[in-house]
This record gives structure tokens, sequence and C-alpha cells, in this order.
């Protein structure tokens, strides 16, 4: 997706509105998913090795697919307490973040989601990589949201 | 497998990062075998002259009918003329399939794709601005043990 702004409101509003049911997406786990939803853009690392003459993006690009990024994932985890949740909520970030890059326009090629089982490339060519009104959009989704489950909660303590 | 002892965290860690490794070692070196249409690694080699190639680059000068961009490809850079009028500005990213001709020269443009270079630095911005936020977030929620070195809810 354009940006992790985009990324970050996607996966906070799917966790608030999974928290009306499911009480385990607690603030916390909220966070830990939303960290998640940026997982895969460690790739763009990238973009400060190129500013010094490097360029990284082939040898990190599995960092960008769901293998490597599962396997990111999986280390990151070893660095909490409760690591089998934190991997969990890490990798359901990581599912939102591939669901929505997978609308991106790519020319040539898309993802390769199945890698190292499968090179072949998806996409869904909907949104250019710079757009912005996808932005606003998700930040007006989860504007909605935020305004919708705040009424939610103040009925529930009422009753 | 618990992995309640540092010894075996660091193990897991180190199982793990391997295979990072050999995936990304495996990945950059096949990829561009699995391509959909060659790009700089075949141009290189084999300048597949008359087929279709996937390539990408900085915008670097505006012609009447065509333009160049440029592209460091693994330390090595790559200038291509793109023979196109598809509107352009300096320093835009733009990724093109079409046939290459002689002299680094894309002839015919199938598909273009252009990204504006101040959208992009915008993007960037904006990503830089949520990212400070989600660490800011973050520490709220959680906090760094350095004796056990791991991190526990608040």
């Amino acid at each position: 997706m354009p940006d992790w702004v985009v990324h970050l409101a996607v996966a906070w509003s799917v966790c608030r509105i999974l928290s009306f049911r499911y009480p385990q997406f607690n603030p916390a786990n909220t966070v830990l998913v939303m960290v998640g939803s940026i997982f895969p853009d460690a790739i763009k690392i990238s973009i400060l090795t190129e500013l010094v003459g490097y360029d990284m993006w082939d040898y990190i690009y599995v960092f960008h697919l769901p293998v490597g990024t599962f396997l990111l994932a999986g280390i990151a985890a070893l660095l909490f307490r409760e690591k089998k949740s934190a991997f969990l909520f890490l990798s359901m970030g990581i599912v939102t973040h591939y669901l929505l890059d997978l609308l991106l326009i790519q020319v040539g090629y898309g993802m390769a989601l199945f890698y190292p089982l499968s090179w072949t490339g998806f996409t869904l060519n909907l949104v250019p990589n710079d757009d912005y009104y996808i932005t606003i959009m998700a930040l007006f989704i989860a504007l909605i949201v935020y305004l919708v489950s705040r009424q939610v909660e103040k009925r529930k303590f009422n009753h | 497998m618990k992995l309640n002892t540092p010894l075996k965290r660091m193990v897991t860690g180190l199982i793990l990062v391997a295979a990072l490794a050999i995936l990304c070692s495996n990945y950059a070196t096949e990829y561009e075998y699995h391509q959909k249409y060659p790009s700089y690694g075949a141009l290189i080699s084999d300048y597949p002259e008359g087929e279709v190639v996937n390539v990408g680059g900085t915008v670097t000068h505006i012609g009447s009918s065509q333009f160049q961009i440029l592209e460091n490809y693994h330390g090595q850079n790559i200038n291509l003329s793109i023979n196109s009028s598809t509107p352009v500005n300096l320093e835009d990213q733009v990724s093109v399939v079409g046939v290459l001709g002689p002299n680094n020269t894309i002839i015919q443009v199938e598909r273009v794709e252009v990204n504006e270079y101040w959208k992009y630095l915008f993007l960037l911005l904006r990503s830089f601005l949520a990212v400070i936020l989600l660490i800011f977030i973050f520490y709220r929620y959680w906090s760094f043990d350095w004796k056990n070195f791991e991190f526990r809810r608040r």
C-alpha cells in the first residue's frame, strides 16, 4: 500500500472491530498487529542503503514476501515474554499488509506470495503506488470505526 | 519446545536468521529467471534486443518524444532512453514494459507507470510521522525488561 498510515489505520480498524467480540484484541495486542502490518516494509531499509550507494533491494526482497516476513515475525516474537501470542498478532498484521499490497499497480509482475514454492506474481493492479486518496479514505474509515466504537462502549457502560 | 532460557531463544533466533539468509540468497540469484519479462540482469548479460523487457528508474532527461531513466543496478549505473510521450518530470520514478531496441532504448512502450517525485517525498514524510506515532503507542503498552531481554505488557 502507498504508505504506513494506511497499513496502520487498517490494522487498527480491523482490531477495533474484532475487539467487540474478542477481548484478546486489547490495546497492547492491537499495537502488535499494527507493528506486524508494517513488518514487510522492513525492505525499505534499502532506501537508506541506496543513499550511501548500495543497491540492496534484490538481496533483502524476501523481507517483502510472506515467507520472509513470517520468519522476521518469528525472530521478533523471541523478544516477547508471550512469544506465541506475539507471533500470532504480528502475523495478523502481516496478513493485512499483503492484502492491501495486492491492490497496488505493479507493472510487469506482482508479488510472489507463495515463494519459494511458486514464483507466480499476484497483483490486482488497482491503486497507484503513490496514491494519497487511499490514505485519506483509510483515515476516514478509522475515524468512523473510532466514533462508532465509542458509542457502543458508552451504551455498554450505561447498561 | 519451550523457549524459556536465553540459550534456547538464541539458538532458535540463529536458526531463523540462517533460514532467512538462505532464502534471501536464493531469491537474489534466482528471481531474474522467473520474472515475466527480462530486466537489467538480462540487459547486461544478453541484451535481448527485440524482446519485451521490464525496466524502471529515475527520470534524468526529458526530450520531445523520449525521456531518459537512470537505474543503479547492483552498483552499476544504467541509462536507458524511453521512446514515449508520456508526461514525466525530472526525478520521477518510472516503470516501463516495452520492446528493447538498440543502444539501450525502449522503442515501443507497452505499459508505463509514473510515480511523481513530490508524491514520493510526501509518502516518505507521512510514513515517517506514522512510525514515530507507532513507536510512541508501542511503548505505552509494552516495556522492555533488560534483565530478561524481553518485552512485557505494562
